[in-house]
């Protein structure tokens, strides 16, 4: 079992893995407290959260109105079972 | 680049990013909270959404396909060079090496942690059961709102 943080800046949950020898100078550089589940559940980001936006998001869901979008997953996947 | 680089899309967030973020509020959320310079790429997660994509140009025949995978392509390429794609250097070789064959883990993904691992970079995958699999790698989930481990 890992042990879960909180990740504010995501709004979701980091999960550190177990035996984490390098939790102290990856938890440092992440400034992520472990924090009890109530806080979890209420540090949730929404989408409808103000937020920052960064030069990425211009291609966000750039495909999204695009069925043949699926295709592409289809391929990926396609490649990924060849790898086995 | 503003912010210092702490996260590396893998392929299926990378492509719900593109492909799918309506359905993904979350996920939304959680890129658009980044600064610039937070978020990269692996060169092997580069590697195989270009793969995929240049599977289905070389197939298509009709060019009204070709227009489209054509296009996805571009975008894709254009979405990659906006953002750093982290190597696979002689220190990821070595944790790659490390994780050794017997983890019941495909190749890609032990790649793709193996770079996170060295960089000390944390992978942003719905995969959590294999990357669990894998000592010392730090990854979340953005495609849904909690994360457990298993």
């Amino acid at each position: 079992m890992g042990i879960v943080r909180v990740d504010p800046s995501a709004g979701c949950f980091l999960v550190r893995p177990a035996g984490d020898a390098r939790k102290s100078s990856l938890a440092t550089r992440l400034n992520r407290p472990e924090v009890s589940g109530s806080q979890l559940a209420s540090s949730n980001v929404s989408s409808s959260q103000p937020v920052g936006g960064n030069r990425l998001m211009k291609y966000g869901g750039m495909f999204a109105s695009d069925p043949e979008w699926s295709a592409v997953e289809a391929a990926i996947k396609a490649n990924r079972e060849d790898e086995w | 680049m503003n912010g210092e680089l702490r996260y590396l899309l893998d392929t299926d967030t990378a492509s719900n990013f593109l492909g799918r973020l309506p359905s993904f509020p979350q996920l939304k959320a959680a890129m658009d909270s980044q600064p610039d310079g937070a978020v990269g790429v692996s060169i092997t997660v580069a590697e195989e959404m270009l793969k995929g994509q240049i599977k289905n140009t070389q197939q298509a025949t009709r060019p009204a396909a070709m227009l489209k995978f054509y296009r996805f392509l571009q975008g894709t390429l254009s979405f990659l060079q906006d953002m750093e794609i982290v190597p696979f250097d002689q220190a990821a070789a070595s944790e790659y090496e490390a994780f050794g064959g017997a983890t019941g883990v495909g190749s890609w993904d032990r790649r793709n942690a193996a770079i996170a691992k060295a960089h000390g970079l944390i992978v942003v995958t719905a995969n959590s059961r294999d990357y669990d699999r894998l000592p010392d790698v730090w990854h979340v989930n953005w495609c849904t709102a909690q994360e457990t481990n298993s």
